[in-house]
């Protein structure tokens, strides 16, 4: 055919001299068609079709034409004597001729796949000015669940491909970038579930980042989501989770030169504060005023001379603002109203600016793109900043008919200044709570004296007692994280190269061998400032740590195909091949101790003790080989079996080979039986497969820990065994089947397209960092603790309900719904405890035939009847023995709709994305309510909303009766019995019932910490504009592209109260992922982008 | 043709790599940073950095001075609702740190404020490591066993005051089967026994040991609490076996009286801590190993009125210089038990604080195990009893006093102080001292000389041995102690013991139903019964 076409083409040219053609490209709805790339075949020119569809071209006739373009059928014309061309692109949605690129960089037709896969635009990770590729994928492919880390560009995203395989170990999916495995975590410990975020409180307080916020969005060319077992058996014990298998945009199709330019600037503000009340300043309940003897009844002070409130108190139960000149805790004289804004100020105004400039070229020899990203982003945590630097290269070389090379190369470089901490230990501690009187001015003034040491307390008498704050304070957490935020210095480098080169050899028509060998490599550096916080002669403080960390990742794979053609009607196809892997670590770090001996001298060379240094080294190597066949019969019915043999050193020796087999198949039933006209077509496809999840690396063993200690001029050696995650030689790898049946369809002339899949899979031996008592000897041990079950459906469906000369419209609506059992636990245990907070008040447990992520707490106690137990105190009390079931923190569904509006040469492009189901437990806020933050809290505290009127027995005992007339009005009687069963009576303040029905334990009611959280969130929108050929030529531009971005938009619905975002949780481990500890607070962005094509 | 073979070069070359591999992948399973090979002396070794043995910033702020100097009145807490409960996160790493110990995250940032090896644990894991010995081998490394032993004792006992009933001898199956086999809470009383008569066989072994002399010169380096001085862990011995004698000494007399009489009356075959210098302390090192305490006592800075007006400043107590500060130049002054939150926030300039020189900036503050003090104060309170032994109770009391005199001072001279440059205090006068016992003077009933005993013992044990003196408070009952009554209806006053840890609860389920009965706040350890 094509020969004749070229044929046809010599034989009516009338000479080889060129001409211009110009044209305009249709859809088969008669639509014109921008961005489809024209160009002649074997020639060197190229270009592509402005907003109107229309181009022009310098062709010969005997030239032929290509036209292709993303979601169509790729045309070819030959040029002959026209001068003028109408070409008709077919619309395939989803590109069904187009290769998905699958396990181990093998391309396929789409049509002949056997299970899910989800394939992402290069548009769609870009055009709304997103950081990173991850969080661009809120709500775009079925199942696909992201979590971004508040905290900005330098923070981790999380990707969760349906629901839970491992309730220990890593649930993040592999990335392999061009045909490589890339790093995904800082340190070998990322395999462990709870790594990058997960609310310590204590320690890793820096939000960190991940492997895949190094890959710049512009560089790619597609990226396709293997989500089922069958998908990703290939990658054997990496895939439980999923596999996204990126690659990078390569040199044009079309010959010569080609520059494109692309300019994205955004915004970055704090979305929303928590629904604060303006109404009352710092104090406690009357009782505890009077008890403590710094305030009276009323919350006014009564100790000094001066008028003012209880500044230490955490709780909002004070004095109501009244305008009054009060003492305020700098010493100054204020007047006492509300700070509305206080959260506010606490947050900067961030920034983002993205430029990227790519330069590409082809030939007959082969092809290149060379790009340059250079990106410049401040968050809106005070401090942090972020630039980065991205190189990267893809070229292919042609030795010969048979013989190419490729190459990718990457070179990224961050810096990251003071990465943003975690706000757990101002929202989510007392002492970190300020009142709604505080000016956060002055938290920002005096968290540092004129001297350059930190805030002096009143008790604090050893420097610049001048500046010592005149009353005691309660947020000295907020204090001390302003100094780490603004006084320390925290400077991260990273270096990464990601390289790869693969050898393409057709041997025969029929076999080809490819060869590849890539590495990606990692260096990172760290100092770290800490200044003195007071002056050297009265304390040691400071400090001055080194760190620098590489971690490099070498991967080789050799594969040989074979494709023979057996008859017209049948053909088959071998693959066998190695693969293997080395990832080694290596740490160096290098601290001062006790302090530096010069004030802010930041050298090792001024310790006050002797300088620590510690290092570690890992090692792991990771082999398999693999073989697969496949058979195509009349292009309608396609088989696929594949097998892996691998063994991995991170299981115990005699234990570490497994074997991953996997089925599918396809059938294209449209192509065999007779469907009513409207469906154009119709496939169902099969799938089984097994995939497994190793322990972490060293995670099993059981061995002796040897540290040393400088004592008395010796080093005196210690041994000890594993306090906590302790050792088991007997450990097995963790193992996935799933079976999967989906089916895809196409009506209308493929205006409708349905995909829909379920799946259902069993995970045996989870292994688990198993909580026992540590009596036994340690607190956790690792251990094969139980199968886990999940089922689910998604379904995608996208459609083209409008077209019209100048207008066209597209939408994609997805969801995908996941259930998900503990099915079995061994040996007699009943339940695991995930989950474990405020001493027990809090779980999250998962007992056998349950859902993963239930939570539990304390029941309120309550008599034979149903009525709460009121104690003596007039208080709810807690069943401490038992616990009550209250929910889960699954979602339900998750999914996302997205749609795209052009008019002429407009463009609307939005995404909504929701969840529906399931709970989130924030102890941040429920300590926020006892403590009278929100504007819930306050109900009862007048008689507008709700208080009882009573007299004062007694403020010193709580003694109070209620009275038509009383004195006060802000008393409560909760509802229920006394310890004789009568009805209770006893009257409580509003500050007493929030006090103690929130409180930290004891008689906390911890259900009031669990919330539900679904949610609808507008998440971006971009509205973009292409400049007329008519003004881009002029400037000698084939594509001007100009845009406004928004991202994070606004919830259309939300569920948890209080102001709280859903999206506060932090941490890339599901279980993190429903619980709040007070992480930091949302974002919203918005910009523009400029992207142009010479 | 070529270009084939140079690709089936490849695939072999492959291939190859595929089969030696399996060595590489067996090399790599184990971390190359630890060891599979146990060793006696360094696991013993292990036992003294346990984070509760020295004086840490953790220990004193999470546990020592809110719980058990809080309870035994070592120090002024403030007033609440709240003050008589103890913190159940902080019980729960009191009860790890016994039992597993405490290891960071990252094992090159060890903090000795947080992190050590665990008695149990460690014990159990030289347990594992001396079955695996040849015979001969092990006849070498017994030694260090026994040393451990005497560690686990002590370590085990303090546990049993805290909390009564423990997981004990079947505790720590991880160390020996590498399996998990939840452990029973072992009877209170029954744990006393055993450690009272492995005591006794302790003492022989330290006596007639023959240790090799490869063993003598590994102990003497890694122990680095005595030395590998065979004499000094037999006084240590014997003084922790007096000290467990007498804390059953109600609820068992007739056992204890004849065991302690028996010991007292021959002092060869069983040696005592008699004099300071026999004190057994793990001491501090520079600034790798030092007591951190100044953020501790910041956080519960001020003197108890009782302690300091009453006791102290009233009788011109020597130990006054050293162990507090007054408040600014002015008079010795404590915080009283009637006084209000705005009191203990407004407090400093008005009470007393713990000694700036010997605790507050004192990297050198030793880990106390046991001193001859309270040798001396339990002899004096056996000979009252029962007339044990040949020092009179009154000679006993005198040594006591004199002997802690001259230990707190002790600390104070040999400050290595974190900052500043504070002068030392000079000890004092034998003849003020000497003073000072005319005003506490041992006389009048019987029930008042123990009395005396129980107080001059109480203060000797000081916030050093907090533990100690709240389980002495509540045996003797002495010194009877003016508590302030909080307005919280369920803990009105100290606890008797401490709750278990919510952790042994949960997963412990089983065996913890059978001693659940038990656990209330006011069940009373076994020995307390006057």
């Amino acid at each position: 055919m094509l020969l004749m076409l070229l044929c046809m083409g010599s034989i009516t040219t009338s000479g080889q001299e060129k001409k211009t053609v110009s044209g305009t490209v249709l859809d088969s709805a008669g639509h014109a068609v921008k961005d489809v790339s024209v160009y002649v075949r074997n020639g060197s020119t190229g270009t592509s079709t402005d907003a109107e569809g229309h181009f022009k071209i310098l062709a010969s006739a005997k030239d032929v034409l290509v036209f292709s373009a993303i979601g169509y059928t790729r045309n070819e014309v030959p040029v002959g004597s026209k001068t003028t061309i109408t070409v008709s692109l077919v619309n395939t949605s989803a590109g069904l001729e187009e290769a998905v690129v699958t396990s181990l960089g093998i391309k396929r037709p789409a049509r002949s796949l056997g299970y899910a896969v989800s394939t992402i635009s290069a548009k769609d990770l870009t055009e709304s000015g997103s950081t990173n590729f991850a969080s661009a994928l809120y709500g775009k492919a079925a199942g696909v669940k992201i979590t971004s880390a508040p905290g900005g560009a330098s923070s981790a995203v999380a990707v969760q491909i349906r629901g839970v395989s491992s309730i220990g170990l890593n649930t993040q999916p592999l990335y392999v970038v061009d045909g490589v495995p890339i790093r995904l975590y800082n340190d070998p410990a990322g395999n462990l579930g709870n790594n990058s975020n997960n609310n310590g409180y204590y320690s890793n307080q820096r939000i960190s980042g991940n492997g895949i916020l190094d890959i710049n969005p512009d560089d790619i060319e597609s990226l396709t989501i293997l989500k089922g077992a069958s998908a990703s058996a290939l990658y054997g014990s990496e895939a439980t989770n999923g596999v996204v298998v990126i690659t990078t945009k390569k040199g044009g199709k079309s010959k010569g030169l080609g520059v494109e330019l692309n300019y994205v600037f955004n915004q970055e503000k704090l979305a929303s504060s928590p629904d604060y009340q303006n109404d009352y300043g710092p104090g406690y309940d009357a009782q505890t005023n009077v008890a403590n003897g710094i305030a009276d009844a009323t919350g006014w002070a009564t100790a000094d001379s001066y008028h003012h409130p209880y500044w230490r108190a955490y709780t909002m139960f004070g004095p109501k603002f009244d305008g009054s000149q009060v003492r305020y805790w700098d010493g100054t004289m204020r007047s006492y109203v509300a700070q509305p804004n206080n959260y506010k100020d606490f947050f900067s105004t961030g920034y983002n600016s993205n430029g990227n400039i790519a330069v590409s070229n082809s030939s007959e020899k082969g092809n290149y793109r060379f790009s340059y990203t250079r990106m410049d982003y401040k968050g809106i945590m005070p401090g942090s900043n972020l630039n980065k630097n991205n190189f990267n290269f893809n070229g292919t070389l042609k030795l010969s008919d048979r013989v190419s090379v490729d190459l990718v190369s990457t070179y990224n470089y961050n810096f990251t200044h003071n990465r943003p901490y975690l706000l757990s230990q101002v929202f989510g501690a007392f002492n970190g709570f300020f009142s709604r009187a505080d000016d956060m001015s002055a938290y920002f003034d005096h968290y540092q004296t004129t001297n350059g040491y930190k805030y002096v307390i009143p008790s604090n008498n050893a420097y610049d007692q001048d500046q010592k704050l005149a009353y005691n304070i309660r947020a000295t957490n907020l204090m001390d994280y302003l100094w780490t935020a603004l006084k320390d210095s925290y400077d991260e480098t990273q270096n990464r190269f990601i390289n790869s080169v693969t050898l393409n050899v057709g041997i025969t028509k029929d076999l080809k061998f490819r060869g590849r060998v890539g590495g990606d490599f990692t260096n990172r550096g760290i100092e770290e400032k800490d200044h003195n916080s007071q002056p050297a002669a009265t304390g040691n403080t400071g400090a001055y740590s080194v760190t620098s960390s590489t971690f490099n990742v070498f991967y080789g794979d050799a594969l040989l195909t074979y494709n023979p053609k057996i008859t017209n009607d049948l053909s088959l196809g071998f693959t066998g091949g190695f693969t293997g892997r080395k990832q080694v670590y290596h740490f160096q770090n290098s601290a001062t101790s006790t302090g530096l001996q010069d004030e802010n001298f930041f050298s090792l060379n001024n310790s006050v003790g002797a300088l620590t240094t510690n290092s570690a080294r890992t090692e792991q190597t990771d082999v398999a080989g693999f073989g697969l066949v496949n058979v195509n019969y009349k292009n309608f019915l396609y088989v696929e079996g594949t097998g892996r043999y691998e063994g991995t050193s991170t299981l115990p020796p005699g234990v570490n080979n497994y074997f991953y087999p996997s089925v599918n198949a396809g059938f294209v039933f449209s192509d065999v039986v007779k469907l009513p006209t409207q469906v154009s077509y119709a496939k169902l496809r099969a799938s089984y497969g097994i995939v497994g999840n190793h322990p972490n690396i060293y995670q099993s063993n059981v061995a002796y820990n040897q540290t040393g200690l400088a004592y008395n001029g010796a080093n005196t050696l210690y041994q000890w065994s594993n306090t906590s995650g302790f050792g088991n030689n007997d450990i097995r790898s963790e193992k996935k089947r799933e079976s999967e049946v989906g089916l895809e369809t196409r009506f209308l002339n493929d205006r409708i397209g349905l995909d829909f899949s379920y799946y259902n899979n069993k995970v045996s031996n989870q292994i688990l960092t198993l909580s026992v008592p540590t009596s036994v000897g340690a607190s956790t041990v690792l251990a094969n603790a139980g199968d886990l079950a999940n089922y689910g459906f998604e379904a995608a469906i996208t459609a083209t309900p409008l077209v019209t000369r100048n207008v066209r419209w597209t939408t994609r609506f997805n969801f995908a719904v996941n259930k998900n059992k503990l099915v079995r636990l061994p040996n007699g245990l009943t339940s695991l405890d995930l989950s474990n907070q405020d001493g027990g008040y809090i779980i999250i447990r998962a007992k056998a035939g349950d859902a993963l992520g239930n939570i539990y707490v304390h029941p309120k106690a309550t008599d034979a009847k149903g009525n709460a137990i009121i104690d003596d105190f007039g208080l709810y009390t807690n069943n401490t023995n038992d616990y009550k079931y209250v929910g889960n923190i699954m979602p339900k569904v998750v999914g996302g709709f997205s749609n795209s509006v052009s008019y002429k040469s407009f463009a609307l492009d939005f995404t909504i994305d929701y969840r529906f189901g399931g709970k989130m437990t924030s102890t941040s806020t429920y300590y926020q309510v006892g403590s009278g933050m929100y504007k819930s809290t306050l109900k009862y505290r007048d008689a507008a909303h709700g208080g009882i009127a009573y007299n004062v027995n007694s403020d010193a005992n709580a003694d109070y009766t209620a009275a038509a007339n009383g004195s006060r009005n802000d008393g409560v009687i909760l509802k229920g019995v006394t310890s004789t069963g009568a009805t209770n009576t006893k009257v409580i303040t509003a500050a007493m019932y929030y006090e103690n029905t929130y409180d930290w334990e004891t008689n906390g009611l911890y259900e009031n910490a669990v919330f539900d959280n679904s949610y609808i969130k507008f998440r971006e929108a971009t509205l973009s504009y292409n400049l007329p050929g008519s003004i881009t030529s002029k400037m000698h531009v084939q594509n001007v592209q100009v845009a406004l971005i928004a991202r994070n938009l606004f919830y259309i619905y939300k569920t948890l109260p209080h102001g709280i975002d859903p999206e506060v949780p932090v941490g890339s481990s599901w279980l993190a992922q429903g619980i709040d500890g007070g992480s930091a607070a949302p974002t919203r962005s918005f910009g523009v982008s400029l992207r142009a094509k010479f | 043709m070529k270009r084939i073979l140079i690709n089936a070069v490849c695939i072999s070359l492959l291939a190859g790599g595929v089969a030696s591999c399996k060595k590489t992948l067996e090399k790599d399973y184990l971390n190359p940073e630890t060891t599979t090979t146990g060793s006696m002396s360094k696991l013993l070794s292990g036992m003294f950095l346990n984070p509760r043995i020295h004086p840490s910033y953790h220990d004193f702020a999470t546990f020592v001075m809110p719980a058990t100097a809080a309870f035994s009145q070592e120090t002024a807490i403030t007033p609440g609702t709240q003050m008589y409960i103890p913190s159940i996160t902080y019980n729960q790493a009191r009860w790890d740190d016994f039992y597993a110990g405490s290891m960071p995250s990252d094992l090159s940032q060890i903090d000795y404020n947080y992190n050590g090896p665990g008695i149990m644990s460690s014990y159990r894991e030289m347990q594992t490591s001396y079955a695996a010995l040849s015979a001969t081998e092990q006849a070498k490394q017994y030694v260090f066993l026994q040393c451990a032993k005497v560690i686990l004792y002590d370590q085990t006992a303090q546990m049993v005051d805290l909390w009564g009933d423990i997981p004990f001898s079947q505790a720590g199956s991880l160390n020996t089967t590498r399996a998990i086999s939840y452990a029973p809470f072992d009877n209170a009383a029954a744990i006393y026994d055993t450690l009272i008569l492995g005591l006794k066989n302790l003492n022989t072994y330290f006596d007639t040991a023959n240790v090799a002399p490869e063993s003598q010169a590994s102990l003497t380096k890694q122990d680095i609490l005595l030395g590998g001085d065979l004499s000094w862990w037999r006084r240590y011995a014997n003084s922790l076996r007096l000290r467990l004698l007498m804390r059953t000494s109600y609820s068992d007399e007739t056992t204890a009286k004849t065991e302690v009489s028996a010991m007292l009356a021959d002092p060869t075959t069983y040696p005592l801590i008699t004099a300071n210098s026999q004190n057994v302390t793990l001491k501090m090192s520079g600034l790798t190993l030092k007591s951190d305490l100044k953020d501790a006592l910041t956080g519960s800075p001020f003197a108890p009125a009782f302690l300091l007006d009453t006791l102290m400043v009233n009788n011109s107590d020597p130990r006054t210089a050293v162990l507090w500060d007054s408040a600014q130049g002015s008079t010795y002054k404590g915080f009283p038990s009637t006084g209000t939150v705005s009191d203990y926030e407004g407090g400093y300039g008005t009470y007393a604080t713990y000694d700036t020189v010997t605790f507050m900036y004192n990297y050198n503050v030793p880990g106390v195990l046991f001193t001859a003090a309270e040798v001396s104060f339990l002899t004096a309170e056996a000979n009252e009893r029962w007339g044990a032994g040949s020092t009179p109770a009154a000679t006993a009391y005198a040594n006591g006093i004199h002997q802690s005199t001259d230990f707190y001072y002790s600390i104070n001279q040999t400050a290595n102080l974190s900052t500043g440059s504070w002068a030392s205090t000079p000890s004092p006068a034998s003849t003020a001292v000497d003073a000072y016992i005319a005003n506490v003077a041992y006389t009048g009933t019987t029930a008042q000389k123990l009395a005396r005993i129980g107080t001059q013992n109480w203060i000797n044990f000081f916030i050093l041995q907090a533990g100690q003196a709240w389980a002495e408070v509540r045996r003797t009952g002495y010194p009877t102690l003016p508590f302030f009554t909080s307005a919280n209806g369920n803990a009105p006053l100290p606890p008797s013991r401490l709750l278990y840890p919510p952790n042994e609860q949960l997963y412990n389920a089983t065996n913890y139903a059978a001693v659940s009965g038990k656990d209330t706040r006011s069940t009373k350890i076994f020995w307390q019964v006057k």
